[in-house]
């Protein structure tokens, strides 16, 4: 088996003219991170501050929550991060992550068509919200990704008591940018994280109708893969990461950042649901 | 500005601004695909000549399953060498998921069928007299397999180009064992991918405007070669 490999990659590599990955593969730290935190941009250039300062080059794959989650309980990564706190405790519980460590927080905010047929935007809370567009059926894209998002819209389905079904209700099965995109091509309402909608936002005719309600409250957390688990993990590095996003120079850099204008993240976390900055 | 004017105009901008970092995903694009087209064409232009020349019980049965393959989806063959590659598979411990290794790996399988397939094609055009006659000339056993493959370049080259069409233009692949990580393992159907889903559609769009610039210089260049030869 080991000569098989040895082979295969002598092959492919010399073709490919490459210098041989596993060489310098020590100074190499894998990370997945959700889609929200790469179509706002923040990702790169914490990822880019961490290279400088540090000279550890930074391999990022990009998925939603739930995929990121799976990708790293399998080990493929060495750092994940997410915005799914349900899925990120089971991580945790389950034994394939350590360490689970609050990086930055936005919240989510509901947006639709400017006439508002559903009268989303005088509702008491998110909850009301969503109970209002299922009971006047206006069209609602879901992102049916078990991304960070799409779990929230469940949680806020649930408080609502109605579970999304019929022609009004269009589960997706897209990452971010494209349910936005789709919702602003048919006049739809959908949930939508601040930094994405953002940096969509002059673009889009949709209008944000509601936001500010506690449950909307969108936590990102970083989490170690588990080197008990993945003996490859490469611990010492994603100490480093995780000590530099959420460290001072990290914290500032989120604090910092803005997308035409308007800042996306807030630093830091508190735990149940408390929001401070 | 309309969309298709914007995208012109962006396309444009690509490439003459040689931004280094567009520029390097295009190499990485015709790398990888150059790579394993090159992999699988000298596996498969003699597989497809011996396939041609031998009867044997269960060819017609391969050649079905064959022309079944070239159908193969892309995210299907990522998610294969996914679960293969991935950690928890079993060639996980050789940690080569995510890289551009894993790519070649994944448009290997996906363009070998193609191109066994075109080429078994083109090995059953040739004239079944070139055989004879060079052996009535006195060719050796190398003389004679040269002489058939001078006969049949034109369709090997095309299948070759098939291949390489099919490479360069994937996404599933380049995305499921890629993983499009910037800088690495991205290519130009990654970077459309990504940019598709920030909602810079002028931008993705112009990026395949590259795409069918690059694929087109890499078919002239093939071209040329072709008729030096002639």
């Amino acid at each position: 088996m080991k000569s098989i490999k040895l082979l295969l990659l002598l092959v492919i590599h010399a073709v490919l003219l490459l210098p041989p990955t596993f060489v310098s593969a020590d100074e190499l730290l894998r990370i997945a991170i959700t889609t929200t935190t790469e179509s706002s941009g923040i990702a790169r250039v914490l990822n880019k501050s961490f290279t400088e300062q540090t000279g550890i080059r930074i391999h990022t794959v990009i998925h939603g929550s739930g995929q990121a989650l799976r990708t790293a309980k399998d080990g493929n990564v060495d750092v994940v991060m997410a915005h799914a706190p349900e899925l990120e405790k089971t991580f945790i519980d389950k034994g394939w992550g350590i360490e689970r460590k609050p990086v930055m927080q936005n919240d989510f905010v509901i947006v639709g068509p400017i006439d508002d047929p559903a009268d989303v935007k005088n509702s008491k809370s998110a909850a009301v919200a969503f109970g209002r567009i299922a009971e006047s059926e206006q069209r609602f894209v879901s992102r049916n990704d078990i991304s960070g998002t799409h779990i929230k819209e469940n949680l806020l389905w649930r408080l609502a008591g109605v579970s999304p079904e019929g022609n009004w209700y269009i589960p997706a099965g897209a990452g971010m940018g494209k349910v936005l995109t789709m919702a602003d091509n048919i006049g739809a309402y959908t949930l939508c994280d601040r930094g994405t909608y953002l940096a969509f936002k002059n673009r889009l005719a949709l209008v944000l109708l509601y936001e500010g309600d506690e449950i909307l409250y969108n936590p990102y957390h970083i989490m170690i893969v588990n080197p008990d688990k993945h003996p490859h993990t490469k611990i010492n590095l994603a100490r480093k990461y995780m000590q530099f996003i959420t460290g001072e120079k990290g914290q500032q850099i989120i604090s910092d950042y803005r997308i035409n204008g308007k800042r996306a993240f807030n630093p830091g976390v508190i735990e149940d649901g408390n929001r401070t900055n | 500005m309309n969309f298709f004017g914007k995208a012109f105009l962006d396309a444009f901008n690509l490439i003459f601004r040689f931004d280094a970092e567009l520029y390097f995903v295009v190499w990485t694009s015709i790398k990888i695909s150059m790579t394993s087209v090159f992999l699988a064409s000298i596996l498969c232009i003699p597989l497809a000549v011996v396939f041609s020349a031998r009867k044997f019980p269960g060819k017609s049965f391969l050649q079905s399953l064959l022309n079944t393959l070239m159908a193969m989806p892309t995210v299907v063959v990522g998610l294969f060498l996914f679960g293969i590659l991935s950690r928890q598979g079993p060639l996980g411990g050789w940690g080569l998921l995510y890289t551009q290794t894993a790519m070649v790996m994944g448009q290997f399988i996906l363009i070998f069928p193609i191109i066994l397939n075109l080429a078994i094609a083109a090995a059953n055009t040739a004239d079944p007299r070139i055989k004879t006659t060079s052996i009535a000339l006195g060719a050796s056993k190398t003389q004679q397999v040269l002489l058939f493959m001078k006969e049949v370049r034109f369709a090997m080259m095309a299948a070759i180009v098939a291949g390489f069409g099919r490479a360069i233009g994937e996404v599933g692949v380049a995305m499921m064992l890629g993983g499009n990580i910037e800088g690495y393992t991205r290519t130009m159907t990654t970077a459309i991918a990504l940019e598709t889903s920030k909602g810079e559609f002028e931008f993705a769009l112009a990026l395949g405007m590259l795409l069918l610039l690059v694929a087109f210089l890499v078919n002239s260049i093939l071209e040329r070669f072709q008729k030096l030869h002639k």
